[in-house]
């Protein structure tokens, strides 16, 4: 304690520090930090932790600023073009920095699934789908998350859905499949597929609006360090440094830093340090740039990170590369049509309708790479389109057999198993009761009777990362101390405490666009 | 042709100044306070031989000195060559194979401050070390080796029609595709027989950057297989350096 009021002291003589008052209050911690760790003082840029250790290691604020700009946004996938688009209303330099060489992130190769309980075109009501609304879409997403998630926060994605996903069929040209799906965890038929069936159908639409409206997107630029002069409140994020080839720039902030950099996937390492159970074994859904840098660079200005061992499976990955590729999706859209899980001996193993960790566990425990999912041609409709199955097939990721005595001798599972456990699916079906599994049926199911049949092969990958930066409901980051950070803005997988311990497929575009663009409403406003 | 290797003739070996070490690394950048005093950056300096160093058909000169050469090739600044090429080919002179003549023999700098040429007005730009290294760096590459900025540069496309913004420009696909095009083309040749939608010219990214796997001043790289290492894609079809040179 006594060190700590005497490394105050000597912050205070040397920084022109707004604090009055040299207490041991959490301000005088911190700077206590910066001076144990520094041993320096004065000019210097924020030092939580030991000095010289990797993205937390002492740096000197810039003399001078290579460019300034109004609006920086880190990543270039759903939720920074988002906030691109809503941030760029207005006017003002607004660009996006993307580390990869091409834009879109994880964005641009995810699975296309969007939940909304209505949209403009009423797709359930047309359909004849049942009814839905925000609030049970709310309770299915806390309730899918063991309600972990915040309450304020989901109710925000889940009111916000439907009014984001019209935005981008009005202003961006958006183009969504005539179809609705029950997924994994839903109790309503809500997930809206785009006419792509991958991200890409979004993010080109998002893109098409941020930068109809002015923003700009950098390629190849990576976010080295984000400058604050201290973790006082009142403290906020003056600028970033971006590294373009070789070139490394330090560009000052005038009004925003939103960061929507994406989750942690393929930071093995990281992940390993918050959840070793994800060993470095599994395969991956995402592409390599989804590691967690920009989630360091923001703890060590003082940034809070909430449920960082919350990481998600895909239970239905292809199962030699862990790609989502558009088969892998089918899988997921068709519980609410009647798809069948079943394991390498033919018997179902797991509910269906069952959120992804609990399908992703009980494929584990199998013992048996991989399982299959079995549907028939009635299904293909309601899930996609049969041009999308025909080039899986030719792909060898689909099977067709016009028997189930065919479709088991294709994949070397016992004809009279495989038989007896849809025969027996069937009839429960038939009965609206899974004594078995106790599956939720409903009436658009369709029972495995007509042929011709087809089955993929699926195995669990590492997915999402649940965990991240900590944010209120207007998207500005949260200090450890509770306080939200001046400037600093964040949305998307690079967030965390929205979905809880699992998140229901679907919600991942949702979150990303409602959030991206509230912290692109929300930058405007700032400095 | 003709042209193509003009400017190898400027390649003369400066034995006796800082040349580039093999490693690759830059060797002698200095405050232009501790170089070798050439203020009026004379090129018989170096060249005995002046008449011989010229291209034969140039027209007399009156004197062998950087002021008078850039009465007629005026600089654009970051090695660019709008006007004639000259840019690019003395510095390819200069810098490239087997040729490493210290940057600062002809421009004046010191960290921090702006590029200048020696006893010539104007500025081009602010340097820092690491952009000299890269001009030497592309200039080596580009004067002799395998890369594509080499195969450009022998077929006569220098820095400028590339980089017509600067040196720092990022090239457009509109560029490459004025002499590569059109689109629809390059597609129709690569489509794969066997699965057609695995067309690295029409992928599910999109319209992506030509340069993302045809970099031209480094190896090109084939981005699909980041993801998808199991895709059978390669190079093809692009002129190697034997042949552009035959």
């Amino acid at each position: 304690m006594k060190e700590k009021k005497q490394n105050c002291q000597k912050n205070q003589d040397t920084e022109s520090v707004a604090s009055s008052q040299c207490q041991v209050t959490r301000r005088a911690v911190l700077q206590g930090a910066v001076a144990l760790g520094a041993a320096t003082v004065g000019g210097m840029a924020l030092n939580l932790t030991v000095a010289k250790q990797a993205e937390a290691a002492e740096r000197a604020m810039p003399q001078t600023w290579d460019e300034t700009i109004d609006i920086a946004i880190i990543g270039s996938g759903f939720a920074g073009l988002s906030a691109a688009a809503e941030a760029a209303d207005k006017g003002g330099a607004v660009i996006i920095f993307e580390k990869r060489s091409t834009y879109g992130g994880n964005s641009i190769i995810n699975g296309g699934e969007y939940n909304a309980w209505d949209d403009e075109l009423h797709l359930r009501q047309q359909l004849k789908l049942g009814d839905d609304s925000a609030e049970l879409h709310k309770n299915d997403t806390l309730k899918g998350g063991d309600n972990y998630g915040s309450p304020e926060l989901v109710e925000i994605l889940t009111a916000h859905a439907p009014e984001a996903l019209n935005w981008m069929i009005d202003n961006g040209g958006l183009k969504l499949r005539n179809i609705l799906n029950r997924t994994g965890g839903h109790t309503a038929y809500r997930t809206h597929t785009c006419e792509e069936g991958v991200g890409r159908g979004y993010t080109e639409a998002i893109k098409k609006i941020a930068v109809g409206k002015g923003a700009k997107i950098r390629l190849n630029s990576t976010l080295k360090w984000i400058w604050r002069k201290d973790a006082d409140p009142q403290s906020p994020v003056e600028g970033i440094e971006v590294q373009t080839g070789r070139r490394t720039k330090n560009i000052k902030i005038t009004k925003a830093l939103i960061l929507a950099s994406g989750g942690f996937s393929r930071d093995i390492k990281m992940r390993q340090s918050f959840n070793p159970s994800i060993v470095p074994e599994f395969n991956c859904t995402n592409q390599p740039g989804a590691t967690g840098e920009v989630i360091r660079n923001a703890q060590a200005i003082g940034a809070d990170a909430l449920q960082m061992a919350f990481i998600q499976l895909y239970p239905y990955a292809e199962p030699e590369t862990g790609m989502l590729d558009a088969p892998a999706v089918y899988p997921f859209r068709g519980p609410g049509y009647g798809i069948v899980y079943v394991n390498r001996k033919g018997k179902r193993f797991v509910n269906e309708m069952e959120r992804r960790d609990v399908v992703s566990m009980a494929q584990i425990k199998t013992g048996m790479k991989p399982t299959y999912s079995i549907f028939n041609e009635a299904m293909i409709p309601k899930m996609g389109t049969m041009e999308e199955v025909e080039k899986g097939l030719a792909k060898g990721r689909f099977i067709r057999a016009a028997t189930m005595a065919e479709l088991a001798k294709k994949l070397q599972i016992s004809a009279n198993v495989l038989q007896e456990t849809i025969d027996t699916h069937n009839r429960y079906l038939a009965a609206g009761k899974d004594p078995d599994f106790g599956r939720q049926f409903t009436k658009a199911m369709i029972p495995l009777l007509d042929g011709p049949f087809y089955a993929i092969a699926q195995w669990p990958a590492v997915h999402h990362t649940m965990g991240g930066l900590r944010i209120n409901s207007e998207a500005q980051v949260i200090d450890i101390w509770g306080n939200p950070i001046p400037k600093l803005f964040a949305a998307g997988e690079v967030t965390g405490g929205i979905h809880g311990d699992n998140r229901l497929g679907g919600n991942a575009i949702p979150d990303c666009i409602v959030f991206g663009r509230i912290a692109g409403t929300s930058a405007q406003k700032a400095g | 042709m003709k042209k193509r290797w003009r400017y190898v003739a400027w390649a003369i070996f400066w034995s006796s100044l800082d040349i580039l070490g093999g490693s690759g690394q830059v060797q002698a950048v200095k405050d232009s306070s501790k170089s070798p005093s050439v203020n009026q950056a004379s090129c018989t300096q170096c060249h005995d031989d002046w008449a011989a160093t010229l291209p034969a058909k140039h027209k007399p000169v009156a004197q062998a000195s950087l002021q008078v050469c850039v009465q007629c090739h005026s600089p654009q600044g970051w090695g660019m060559d709008a006007r004639n090429a000259f840019d690019t080919r003395i510095h390819m002179a200069h810098l490239g194979d087997q040729v490493g003549v210290d940057c600062l023999q002809c421009h004046q700098w010191a960290p921090g401050g702006p590029l200048l040429l020696h006893g010539v007005g104007g500025q081009y730009g602010r340097f820092t070390l690491g952009d000299f290294e890269l001009m030497r760096e592309i200039y080596l590459a580009a004067s002799s080796s395998s890369l594509l900025d080499h195969e450009h540069l022998v077929q006569g496309v220098t820095c400028s029609a590339c980089h017509a913004d600067g040196f720092f420009d990022q090239v457009d696909n509109g560029i490459c595709l004025s002499c590569h095009g059109p689109m629809d083309t390059l597609i129709a040749k690569t489509t794969p027989k066997q699965f057609p939608d695995r067309n690295p010219h029409k992928s599910h990214l999109g319209e992506i950057s030509c340069t993302v796997c045809h970099v031209l001043h480094g190896q090109q790289k084939i981005y699909c297989l980041e993801c998808h290492p199991n895709f059978k894609l390669r190079f093809d079809g692009a002129p190697s350096l034997k042949q552009a040179m035959e």
